[in-house]
């Protein structure tokens, strides 16, 4: 068990620039307006992950705080933040999620593959999130919100990193295995996997059945393939430059 | 990056192209090959191993009926070297046919199963294919067609549970088609065309019926993959409609209680607000009750048949403390709360999650620690709440309260109170509704976890 300890009071020190990432735009708005007046930062608000790549581009941001649920995008907050993080590494990435269960896959590989200051309850007391966001700013992070402790493990997997996943595409056939499953539309039948790639069924059995155990480093025990479409779309923005690379699109 | 499309790519080529044979390898390989993890046969699955259970068991009777009215079968001065070679088939095509049905009763059963390797299965399901046929084709004189069917009929439930494993949607006039025009079909005609010219009358009848049996074969795995596949479908939409109609009077549910209790608690909040009757502290915290009431609402319909994770039950109750202004000293940590419930065992921990705390907040608790683990070879969870708010003890505790019922509902001995520094200690012990499988799961995602 992991000892919480309690935010300090929110103290600021010095006025730091703040990326919002958040498509619910009333809450955004408030939430800003909450940041600037309470503790004085300056905050750029994205409404949708569409508007990041802009927002990048008119400077650096001390922190990121980035909602994960777009519905009505096709992206995640996963996207989001690998794109400030690949665009700014020195930018401190922070979640602010409901953290309802739906969220939690897609929480849990952030919280795995990039390095997160915090994980902000959007439910908790505006105080107590303040608080937080002022202690990542002071002291580089903050212990994650109580309420969202139980949807992640205590301790991030050493073995899954960003690098690792070069070894899901360890030739071609993975690469155009995959490049069908990042496509959460598609109807991923072997049949429909097979006839999409150009391969034999059973090479698209085989190439599944070699991925296997690196899958298990991603947290999954004999996936089935809509399984590993689900992770594919989830964790597209870390497979996708390995798939490029490989079939060189 | 973050588009939702694919990356375009020139075509390779090579060794990896899928054949015209690559369908029909994988049909020989059967449905345990394309078998992909812990899932449970669905209905339709189990009425196509049904199907080819009663056609093994109708092709094994056809087989030894007429194998034991054979004319020359019970000879006086023993069998012939013809009948014994037709008893040795038969019996070898009798334990294949055995072996064969082992998948589809797993299937009736509902047993899950590792998937096979492909190449072992197609040479292992081959030879035994292969051998029922010539066993069937020797041993059987007359119940020829009526045998042939039902052989066919066992294959073609067979290839549907493969077709539907791989996704397929069968085309059965497009490979009648295929039958007709293909080398095989072309051979035969051959063969028989030249046994009528230089063979006997015999021969050529044999050839005749075995062109026939062929047929008849064939016409039972199409009408039969036909049939399933209809039936399968019919079975999708019927299971699909209920669920359509199960949702729809969710919905109603929902959209009534929304409006007879949410959209009234907001209404009346806001009259209070615009009348200057309520603070915007006292609004606020009877939003924030709206939004726990929402929460447990939200769980009620996940635990409704479903099995959720702790962490979804566990989370309504962190909320809702947090808002109150209570400090989370520890928290139940993923690899318990990953876990999933069964519906019993998750109302249950629901309830003692909701009693605990409230008996802990009501005693004016301003900290608290929860801590969950599996104990018990995982039959038994035990939830702990540890606050700060005093001490009391478990027999003081009037009957009709929460608390009380709780004790009573758990059963002797499976609520506990400890004094802790500055308070108390409470620990549920919630046995898990038996089911050999789950628990077989638990403790392997416990093992991994």
């Amino acid at each position: 068990m992991t000892i919480i300890s309690e935010p300090p009071a929110a103290a600021p020190l010095q006025v730091s620039s703040i990326l919002l990432v958040e498509d619910a735009a009333a809450l955004a708005e408030l939430f800003s307006a909450a940041l600037t007046a309470r503790l004085g930062h300056t905050v750029e608000v994205c409404v949708a992950v569409a508007d990041v790549e802009l927002a990048l581009g008119k400077g650096t941001y001390d922190l990121a705080i980035v909602d994960l649920s777009f519905p009505q995008e096709a992206a995640t907050g996963l996207d989001a933040l690998v794109e400030i993080h690949v665009a700014s590494p020195t930018t401190k990435l922070a979640i602010m999620t409901q953290g309802d269960g739906w969220v939690g896959g897609i929480l849990r590989d952030a919280w795995d593959l990039l390095p997160l200051a915090t994980i902000i309850s959007k439910t908790a007391p505006l105080d107590y999130q303040l608080a937080m966001i002022q202690q990542v700013l002071d002291e580089g992070s903050s212990p994650v919100d109580p309420a969202i402790q139980p949807l992640i493990p205590t301790h991030r997997n050493p073995v899954r990193t960003r690098e690792r996943f070069a070894r899901l595409i360890q030739h071609q056939g993975h690469a155009k295995v995959w490049n069908v499953l990042m496509d959460r539309d598609f109807d991923a039948t072997y049949k429909n996997v097979a006839d999409a790639t150009g391969l034999k069924l059973n090479t698209v059995k085989n190439y599944r059945t070699q991925l296997l155990p690196e899958l298990r480093v991603h947290g999954m025990d004999d996936p089935s393939l809509r399984e590993m479409q689900e992770f594919a779309w989830r964790c597209r923005a870390f497979l996708r430059p390995h798939v490029v690379k490989t079939l060189g699109g | 990056m973050r588009k939702n499309e694919r990356v375009t790519h020139a075509a390779t080529g090579g060794e990896d192209r899928a054949s015209g044979l690559d369908l029909y390898f994988a049909l020989l390989a059967g449905d345990r090959v394309w078998f992909e993890g812990p899932t449970r046969p669905a209905p339709r699955d189990r009425i196509a191993a049904s199907s080819a259970v009663g056609g093994a068991i109708g092709v094994f009777a056809v087989t030894w009926v007429a194998l034991l009215n054979r004319p020359d079968f019970w000879q006086r001065n023993g069998l012939a070297d013809r009948e014994r070679f037709a008893l040795v088939m038969a019996l070898g095509a009798s334990v294949a046919l055995a072996l064969l049905s082992v998948r589809y009763v797993r299937i009736l059963l509902g047993r899950r199963v590792r998937p096979a390797r492909f190449w072992p299965s197609v040479a292992a399901r081959g030879c035994g294919i292969l051998l029922i046929a010539v066993g069937f084709t020797v041993s059987v004189g007359h119940g020829q067609v009526l045998g042939s069917f039902l052989l066919g009929g066992m294959l073609g439930a067979d290839s549907i549970l493969t077709l539907w494993a791989l996704g397929v949607t069968p085309k059965v006039g497009q490979w009648i088609w295929q039958f007709v025009s293909s080398p095989l079909h072309f051979g035969a005609l051959g063969a028989m065309l030249a046994t009528a010219i230089v063979a006997d009358g015999a021969s050529t009848r044999t050839q005749f019926g075995l062109y026939a049996a062929l047929w008849t074969a064939l016409g039972g795995v199409l009408v039969v993959i036909h049939v399933l596949d209809a039936l399968g479908g019919h079975i999708d939409w019927e299971i699909a409609t209920r669920e359509t109609e199960v949702r729809r009077r969710e919905r109603d549910h929902r959209a009534h209680w929304l409006h007879d209790d949410v959209l009234s608690e907001v209404q009346l909040a806001s009259l209070r607000i615009s009348s200057g009757r309520s603070s915007p502290e006292q609004v606020s915290a009877e939003l924030l009750e709206l939004d726990h009431r929402l929460r447990l609402r939200q769980l009620d319909e996940m635990m409704r048949g479903g099995t959720p994770p702790i962490y979804e039950v566990v989370q309504p109750h962190l909320r809702r403390a947090q808002n109150l202004g209570v400090r989370l000293d520890r928290v139940p940590q993923h690899d318990v709360t990953r876990l999933e419930l069964h519906e019993n065992d998750a109302r249950m921990m629901e309830r003692v999650l909701s009693i605990l705390f409230s008996n802990a907040m009501n005693a004016g608790a301003t900290r608290l620690s929860i801590d969950m683990e599996l104990v018990d070879a995982n039959r038994i969870i035990e939830v702990s709440v540890t606050d700060d708010a005093g001490g009391f003890e478990l027999d003081d505790v009037p009957d009709g309260r929460g608390l009380r019922r709780l004790m009573n509902d758990l059963g002797t001995g499976n609520l506990a109170r400890q004094a802790a520094p500055g308070g108390s200690t409470l620990t549920a012990r919630i046995v898990l509704t038996t089911d050999r499988r789950r628990r077989r799961r638990t403790q392997k995602e416990a093992s991994h976890a």
